[in-house]
């Protein structure tokens, strides 16, 4: 037997006592019957390779803790994701445990998974303790290398605003009843990926400007073999 | 002198640039035939900059990026994906052999990979051969910048004998 985390202390605890642990086999469940007007278990044990019938008092189930049915609701409003049994998923196990990669948002106790009140708690505080370094702050910096719209360019095609992972791009009207690409500067991480999509050129990104990376790419295909002879 | 390709690597940031860096640390040994261009995302590569280096004269191009699902912004390597895939239709229709143009992805870990893709992807533009673009836009260069002209005529007088 193999408990989790410290709960071996319970284990020995309850062997102590007298209380019996009986192996199944996955594919081999234990099976509700009812024998001579009374409800028993009737299962087999791997062990003794022989099947097992308990008469009982008084039957216990040990209840799933499944995911909120909504989550996946939730987490396409936040934009945050979920793992594959529909609990929200951290942005890394190890380095942001209870971060997502969404800014602002963050997770604790059974919306990240099945755990133990104190558990829940530990993940709570964490996440508190998260929130806290960016509401204890009077002002927010802002990453310097993100995108910027040249407003004189731009049509308001609207082709970066689905393009963009972190919701940073909207599509705003403006006085001479144009649209243009307005970018939430505190939202956008810049990764430049509606720079590379804008067809008009007019988005840019600072630090990564079109013609300083075309500056880059005529540098390194530069013919240097006139400079060699 | 023997040709060898022009290889332009556009790297992302957090895993490509990385898992390159880890190469060089753990001297691995590489052709240096490549010259990389790092961005923060590789959804930040525009087409234009593959058609330009194309038309510049590259050999070969290397688009390289997080994993699928693993990307830092999210999902910038999926768009990568498919602009590169469209990309590939759209050299081949400028006679360009698609092959010249490749995507992987290579995570900071994976030094080992980027050092195995330089080699294959090296000895795969080797088979290629020179661009069909070469030749051309080394001249389109000349004629279009009277500098560059002038210094290689300045070079050719002053050097008669070659």
């Amino acid at each position: 037997m193999r408990t989790y985390g410290f709960k071996e202390v319970y284990y020995e605890k309850a062997r102590e006592a007298g209380v019996m642990f009986i192996r199944y086999e996955e594919f081999d469940r234990p099976e509700l019957i009812r024998q001579d007007g009374e409800l028993k278990v009737s299962l087999r044990d791997p062990v003794l390779r022989d099947q097992l019938i308990i008469d009982t008092d008084l039957l216990i189930l040990s209840v799933a803790t499944v995911p909120e049915p909504n989550n996946a609701n939730l987490a396409q409003m936040l934009k945050v994701p979920l793992n594959s049994d529909k609990f929200f998923l951290e942005a890394h196990v190890k380095l942001r445990p209870v971060d997502f990669a969404t800014e602002g948002v963050f997770v604790a106790g059974l919306a990240h998974s099945p755990k133990f009140i104190a558990e829940a708690i530990a993940q709570a505080k964490a996440a508190a303790g998260r929130a806290s370094t960016i509401i204890s702050k009077k002002a927010i910096e802002a990453e310097g290398i993100i995108a910027a719209v040249n407003e004189d360019i731009c049509d308001g095609c609207g082709i970066c605003k689905p393009i963009c992972e972190y919701k940073a791009i909207e599509i705003v009207a403006t006085e001479e009843d144009k649209k243009k690409a307005e970018i939430n500067e505190a939202l956008c991480k810049g990764c430049g990926a509606c720079v590379g999509a804008c067809p008009s050129g007019a988005m840019e990104q600072k630090g990564f400007k079109d013609n300083q990376l075309m500056a880059l790419i005529d540098a390194a295909l530069e013919e240097t073999t006139a400079l060699s002879i | 002198m023997d040709w060898e390709p022009k290889i332009l690597v556009f790297c992302c940031n957090w895993c490509s640039y990385a898992g390159a860096d880890l190469a060089g640390i753990a001297r691995l040994q590489m052709p240096t035939n490549f010259r990389m261009i790092k961005v923060m995302c590789s959804g930040r590569v525009d087409p234009e900059f593959i058609l330009s280096a194309f038309s510049k004269g590259a050999d070969g191009v290397l688009v390289s990026g997080c994993h699928l699902a693993d990307c830092h912004y999210i999902g910038g390597n999926y768009r990568t994906r498919r602009r590169i895939a469209l990309l590939k239709i759209l050299i081949e229709q400028y006679g360009l052999n698609p092959k010249r143009l490749r995507l992987e992805w290579i995570s900071a870990a994976e030094g080992q990979k980027f050092a195995q893709v330089i080699r294959e992807f090296t000895e795969e533009i080797k088979a290629l051969g020179p661009s069909p673009f070469k030749k051309k836009s080394a001249l389109a260069v000349v004629e279009a910048s009277p500098t560059v002209a002038k210094v290689s005529t300045a070079v050719a007088e002053a050097s008669p004998g070659t």
